[in-house]
């Protein structure tokens, strides 16, 4: 059993992170950790934004994650691979990794989630969560180093 | 709304995950004037207990009727029962043992395999209606 917390996507969600290595770094792919129930329709842009400048922008549909995971079954959880056209490079600084919607409706049967860090957590947070349910969102990020520090 | 969700195993599913706790907002449209209209299920091998808010509104032309509350779904090894918690304007929501008597009122009931049904009073063809629920589950 996997258990997960998950957070519909409504409008828009966002998680921010800091990149903290000196060296800049090349991204191969951002892998949010999405939850699919019931292969809604509409469309899912995940961007990478910093400060107010949209670095890189892909969008995604449910039937982009069916193909990603090689299955006609309408629920899923992965972290799902976005692999930017363009090679992305970040330099250290804080950073926010976005997923916007359009032309999609939610309900309790039929949506889309970004699962919160919870019982394999990855990424180091800022602050001290007040349990579970605080956990930030979980995403990876395939990273190639410029340098060895 | 945050929930927690278990999937029973691997990636994908075809059949939806459980939902394991944690608190779940519903919104159901009250149709007019039904009998038996189904709001939602709760399997007793998962859970045996719900709490429940809730906020109904039924408005026709002229008025609009609003109940806030609470109750809990509570299962006693055979069965399912809505327990009554504090409602205000009790006209509105009542239990199976009374029957509409004015039309704004709705009553709720559920089976003893945890079907949420409800019974609407007829308010005519201007009517809409909606409830609201926010469900705390507790996973077995």
């Amino acid at each position: 059993v996997t258990t997960l917390v998950v957070n519909p996507i409504g409008t828009s969600l966002e998680q921010e992170f800091t990149y903290n290595l000196n060296d800049r770094c090349h991204i191969g792919a951002f892998y949010p950790y999405i939850v699919m129930i019931g292969s809604p329709s509409g469309t899912f842009t995940c961007e990478l934004i910093k400060g107010v400048t949209t670095i890189f922008s892909k969008t995604f549909t449910s039937t982009s994650i069916k193909l990603s995971l090689g299955t006609s079954n309408n629920y899923a959880h992965a972290f799902y691979p976005i692999i930017p056209d363009e090679p992305i490079q970040i330099e250290k600084g804080t950073y926010k990794l976005k997923i916007s919607t359009s032309g999609y409706a939610e309900t309790n049967s039929s949506y889309i989630a970004w699962a919160q860090q919870f019982e394999d957590i990855q990424n180091e947070m800022s602050y001290t969560p007040g349990g579970i349910l605080e956990n930030s969102l979980a995403f990876r990020l395939k990273i190639y180093k410029e340098g060895i520090n | 709304l945050t929930r927690i969700i278990s999937f029973s195993d691997g990636f994908t599913s075809s059949t939806a995950p459980i939902l394991a706790g944690g608190s779940l907002f519903e919104e159901y449209t009250i149709l007019n004037a039904t009998l038996g209209g189904t709001l939602f299920t709760i399997d007793s091998s998962l859970y045996k207990t719900a709490f429940v808010d809730y906020e109904l509104i039924r408005e026709d032309s002229g008025n609009t009727y609003i109940q806030q509350g609470s109750f809990i779904l509570a299962y006693d090894s055979t069965t399912w029962a809505i327990v009554p918690g504090n409602f205000t304007g009790v006209d509105m929501l009542r239990d199976t043992t009374e029957s509409i008597t004015n039309p704004y009122e709705i009553i709720l009931d559920i089976s003893s395999l945890g079907v949420l049904t409800y019974d609407s009073g007829n308010m005519g063809v201007s009517y809409v209606g909606t409830l609201k629920l926010n469900i705390t589950r507790v996973a077995v």
